[in-house]
């Protein structure tokens, strides 16, 4: 069974739901557990033994192997309907000596999830408006604040681009700064959590091209955009 | 060549006020000149002409022989940096300290001296001005006569060529008074020019200049 288990991870795919990959070479007992468990699962998908023997030769790298192609199990997976119906599936299975089972949890319960959305959506909102606020402090620490202050500033002989220019490049450059600390809160977050992976789907260690341009989306126009702005307002 | 000259020039502020009429005159480069008459003469205006602050509706001042109207934002900046201007209403930025606001106008007229040296001038000129306790204290919380004299170091602190004074010592005391003159004379000695702005009796008395004189905004020649 352990060729058939580890071909099975192959399958396992990232999910928000519970879900049972159940795998037996006999189909009627699989049918039997079906009924037995259909209070408590939806049927997701089948597996079908051709998928699971293709998986079997490339797991172990070699065709040198011969395979009873009657025991490559048939494979069903389930989504269980309500965590709390997890221990009632399993004492079910627990019953049945000849059927294989892997239980696949999100790494975090579904009862916690709400509340870590729910967490992380107010230590953003708080963590954007301290950003906003730091932001607009930045400015107004930064250079002259009223038009009349301008003008005493060109009076004195100050060029307006000079300021202009120092204020947006600290500005950039505190947001540059800040976008660095929320990618890598983020990435606190989520190893602590696992959060991504759960809300997202996201594994953060294989950073993909969209995160990528997100980053670069953030760096070269949301930001600039957002410094126009503040100028403007400023 | 002079310094500063003004052709014919005239200011109406809308919607028809005149604050200055027709007027002709040249300043030569290291003159003191005194710009005197009654409030509402017309002297600040004829100030904010020359550094710029307003533009004249009709006629043309030039400096050093160019017609204001040829010479662009940047050479009027760079004019700027050589002028110490002490502005009537004084401009200080309040939210900064003394120290600050005196400062600002070594940065903005980049004038680049090491740290330790611009803070020794500006605690020299705070000390004569007996103002060093107070170089921390934000400008709002100084009064009128400190502010005024905050203006005047502010203007003067860059050496400037030119200095442009209006109304330098309206509340300051009469020590001070005596201070910003001898500065003043000081200054010119060295080849700088000056003109001050004033209405006041005493300073005319005080100081040997060559007088300017306004009444509603015209030029009345001396006796």
């Amino acid at each position: 069974m352990s060729f058939y288990s580890l071909a099975i991870e192959n399958f396992i795919k990232k999910s928000k739901d519970i879900e049972i990959y159940l795998f037996s070479n006999d189909k009627n007992l699989l049918d039997r557990i079906k009924k037995d468990l259909q209070a408590f699962v939806e049927f997701k998908k089948e597996i079908p033994p051709n998928a699971l023997k293709k998986q079997i030769f490339e797991d172990i790298e070699s065709t040198n192997i011969t395979l009873d192609e009657e025991l490559i199990p048939n494979v069903v997976v389930y989504k269980i309907k309500n965590y709390e119906y997890l221990q009632n599936v399993d004492k079910i299975l627990k019953q049945f000596n000849n059927v294989y089972y892997i239980i696949e949890k999100p790494p975090i319960s579904p009862y916690k999830l709400p509340i870590i959305s729910i967490g992380l959506g107010i230590i953003l909102l708080i963590f954007f408006l301290l950003y906003l606020a730091l932001s607009f402090i930045l400015i107004k620490l930064l250079m002259l604040r009223t038009e009349e202050e301008i003008k005493t500033f060109q009076l004195l002989g100050g060029s307006i681009f000079k300021i202009n220019l120092a204020k947006i490049l600290v500005l950039y450059l505190f947001l540059l700064i800040s976008t660095f600390l929320s990618i890598f809160l983020i990435y606190l977050i989520n190893e602590k959590f696992k959060l991504l992976e759960s809300l997202f789907y996201i594994d953060i260690k294989t950073i993909d091209l969209k995160i990528l341009l997100l980053v670069f989306l953030q760096i070269f126009i949301i930001q600039p955009l957002f410094i126009l702005i503040l100028s403007k307002k400023c | 060549m002079p310094l500063i000259t003004l052709e014919r020039v005239t200011k109406i502020y809308p919607p028809y006020f005149r604050a200055l009429h027709n007027i002709s005159l040249s300043i030569e480069p290291g003159e003191f000149v005194l710009l005197t008459g009654p409030t509402g003469a017309g002297k600040t205006t004829l100030l904010k002409l020359i550094y710029r602050e307003e533009e004249p509706t009709d006629g043309e001042i030039f400096w050093e022989g160019l017609p204001y109207s040829s010479l662009s934002y940047n050479d009027f900046l760079k004019i700027r940096r050589r002028m110490g201007i002490i502005f009537q209403d004084l401009k200080l930025l309040e939210d900064l300290s003394v120290y600050e606001n005196i400062k600002l106008s070594l940065d903005l007229a980049e004038i680049n001296l090491p740290k330790k040296r611009a803070k020794v001038i500006i605690y020299d000129y705070l000390e004569r001005f007996d103002l060093s306790l107070k170089a921390n204290k934000k400008v709002k919380f100084l009064s009128g006569g400190e502010k005024q004299k905050v203006g005047f170091i502010r203007a003067i602190i860059k050496d400037p060529d030119y200095i442009i004074a209006d109304e330098p010592t309206g509340n300051i005391d009469p020590l001070s008074i005596k201070e910003i003159l001898s500065i003043l004379k000081e200054l010119n000695q060295k080849g700088k020019t000056v003109l001050l702005a004033t209405h006041d009796p005493i300073i005319i008395q005080q100081v040997e200049a060559k007088e300017i004189h306004l009444h509603k905004g015209e030029l009345i020649p001396k006796c």
